[in-house]
């Protein structure tokens, strides 16, 4: 994510007048009190105020993805945090989305799974920060929220639909014992997986993987499990599915699908085209030199990556887009380029735009 | 002898003499084991097993092999033709195979309740499914990975009347094959399960260290060929560009075959 990604989401919700979610996990942007995100330095508060400013005609969901405990932050200082401090870091995360006025948040304590929590613990948990968002929203007299729940962590959720049903028949379950509100989505697993610059899962791929259920089973087997329940799913890890993934979507009944890196992969992407194209070597070593010294990237190489350093560069470059040696040199490079008389800007939100727009042609955006 | 409990058995060999006997013998060493033969898919003579039923020693398939979809049809086309048997069903298998399980009264004995049922895919340990099957024995399904399958007599005379095969030879590594089998049997308002009272596991050892003595392509590349030539055959034949689109073919005819069969109550797993 980045403020180019913002902007073309907005424009594109905007041109289609229908709604998108732009929806920053807690390391993207998070409560000013919390230190905000990377995302542009923006905190919720700055981030909420940009996106109302510019999104005239409404069409944007303010939303939160992943919020739980640990999910800004697992360590401080090399120490592990504690529940308490992650749980109290979540609740401030929270009450500042609640009272910026976000239309979805995804409740996601699972990381309490590698924090020693068990099951049935995420479970109060996520109860737990339920209700507690409810105080919140009432507190302050706002309107209804949606909420999400489950995981997309593959170690950390059922992939079995016979178990994310079960998971699901006792989150709601004890959702209407405590007469909560029920969540609009559910997080499944469809065989979705993003690993460097693909998806590797099983969802498209052309033949069987052995022990997991073939895509056409699974989903409509999952559709079914969400619409006897009266929740929609919701499939993460959408990134880098193919066309004709995408267009299987709509017609398996996928009711929402997250999209995070590939956006900011399509921002580094042209930055460093724009740079190539016109020889700015000295620009690219520097850019390159910056992003691999990082490490960022190392999270979502495979083991015995093959990926060469651009590759690297351009899975991690977004994640320092904000950082302030980054911005120097991309703005120097926008001026060497205005001098040759061509807009960065306008190169890198075309990019960004095409990138979005794939996925919402396949989602229906252009039909009316 | 009373032959209905009894099921046959064919096994693919290429060049893989002894592995093949040695499945034979295997096999033999059951209960209710009818014919047990090979069927050979151009091996060198001197690979031929002893218990060939059936050979193509055409030079197309000492050069390229059978594969399962030509090999199962010459396979079942002795099987109906001249085979001195009266099972009713017959279990086709590459020589790859290991047995996991043969109870093979049991199995028949539960397929021959729905006469609708035409053919049975052994679910091996690895499959997605065989965790489903802690409760169950048999399972209506249509999705199911190419590998070893039963079928029976009545589906395999009505297939050959129809086309004088049963799997298409022109889909020559069997993408997708079982894909297309269920569509022509749920078509037909028949049905298939899955189960492990019979079960195999695959040895990829031979294909992975013995291709070349197989005189076949590497894994990785067959693997490679399997879906570039399959994915050729789904467009050029069905204009379709993925699996997906076969698959919700076989999805919306099993979901018509258990709307209009109520009276099935062969269990399924979703």
């Amino acid at each position: 994510m980045s403020l180019e990604v913002i902007d073309s989401i907005i424009e594109l919700a905007d041109k289609y007048r229908k709604k998108i979610s732009i929806i920053p996990s807690r390391r993207q942007i998070d409560a000013k009190s919390l230190g905000g995100g990377y995302v542009n330095k923006w905190s919720t508060e700055e981030f909420t105020n940009y996106v109302r400013a510019a999104d005239k005609g409404k069409h944007i969901w303010l939303s939160r993805d992943h919020s739980g405990p640990w999910q800004l932050n697992e360590t401080v200082n090399g120490v592990m945090v504690n529940f308490e401090d992650a749980m109290e870091s979540c609740k401030e995360s929270l009450k500042v989305d609640i009272e910026c006025g976000f239309d979805l948040i995804h409740l996601d304590a699972s990381l309490g799974l590698k924090h020693g929590r068990s099951s049935s613990q995420i479970l109060d948990d996520t109860l737990y920060l339920l209700n507690y968002c409810e105080e919140i929203r009432i507190e302050n007299n706002l309107p209804e929220i949606n909420y999400e729940i489950g995981s997309d962590e593959q170690s950390q959720i059922p992939t079995d639909p016979l178990e994310a049903e079960e998971q699901l028949n006792l989150y709601l379950k004890n959702i209407k014992k405590n007469s909560l509100p029920k969540p609009t989505f559910y997080v499944i697993q469809t065989g979705t997986k993003v690993a460097e610059t693909r998806n590797i899962g099983s969802f498209q791929s052309p033949f069987n993987v052995e022990q997991v259920l073939p895509t056409s089973v699974q989903i409509p087997a999952i559709l079914k499990i969400c619409q006897e329940n009266g929740i929609f799913f919701k499939e993460h890890n959408s990134d880098y599915l193919n066309n004709e993934s995408l267009s299987w979507h709509r017609r398996f009944g996928i009711n929402a699908a997250n999209i995070a890196p590939e956006f900011g992969v399509a921002h580094t992407k042209a930055i460093l085209h724009a740079a190539k194209l016109w020889g700015f070597n000295s620009f690219l070593s520097s850019f390159t030199e910056y992003v691999l010294d990082n490490k960022k990237w190392e999270k979502w190489t495979v083991p015995k990556t093959k990926a060469d350093n651009y590759e690297k560069v351009i899975i991690a470059g977004h994640y320092h887009l904000s950082d302030e040696y980054i911005i120097k040199l991309v703005r120097d490079l926008d001026c060497d380029l205005k001098l040759k008389g061509v807009s960065l800007g306008e190169s890198i939100k075309g990019s960004i735009k095409n990138s979005i727009d794939r996925y919402l042609q396949y989602f229906g955006y252009g039909l009316f | 002898m009373n032959t209905k409990n009894e099921l046959d058995f064919l096994i693919i060999n290429r060049n893989l003499k002894n592995v093949t006997n040695n499945l034979i013998m295997d096999l033999k060493s059951h209960e209710n084991v009818g014919i047990v033969g090979a069927v050979d898919a151009g091996s060198r003579d001197e690979e031929i097993s002893k218990h060939t039923v059936v050979r193509d020693d055409s030079y197309e398939a000492k050069a390229y092999g059978l594969r399962i979809n030509r090999g199962y049809n010459l396979g079942l086309n002795w099987w109906i033709k001249h085979s001195n048997t009266n099972s009713n069903w017959v279990c086709l298998l590459p020589n790859d195979s290991i047995i996991e399980n043969m109870e093979i009264v049991k199995l028949l004995g539960e397929v021959d309740n729905y006469e609708k049922c035409q053919a049975i895919v052994p679910i091996s340990p690895l499959s997605a499914y065989s965790k489903y099957l802690i409760d169950k024995n048999i399972f209506l399904n249509w999705h199911f990975a190419e590998g070893p399958i039963i079928l029976k007599r009545s589906l395999v005379e009505y297939f050959f009347k129809q086309k004088n095969l049963v799997f298409d030879n022109d889909n020559f590594r069997g993408y997708l094959s079982f894909i297309y089998l269920a569509i022509e049997i749920y078509a037909n308002n028949l049905c298939m399960v899955g189960s492990n009272l019979i079960s195999f596991s695959e040895n990829e050892d031979f294909l992975i260290n013995n291709f070349n003595l197989i005189e076949t392509e590497s894994i990785d590349e067959n693997k490679n060929l399997l879906i570039k030539e399959g994915l050729l055959i789904l467009g050029k034949k069905y204009g379709l560009e993925s699996r997906l689109g076969l698959e919700l073919i076989g999805r919306l005819l099993f979901e018509e075959f258990k709307k209009v069969n109520p009276d099935i109550d062969i269990p399924t797993i979703f």
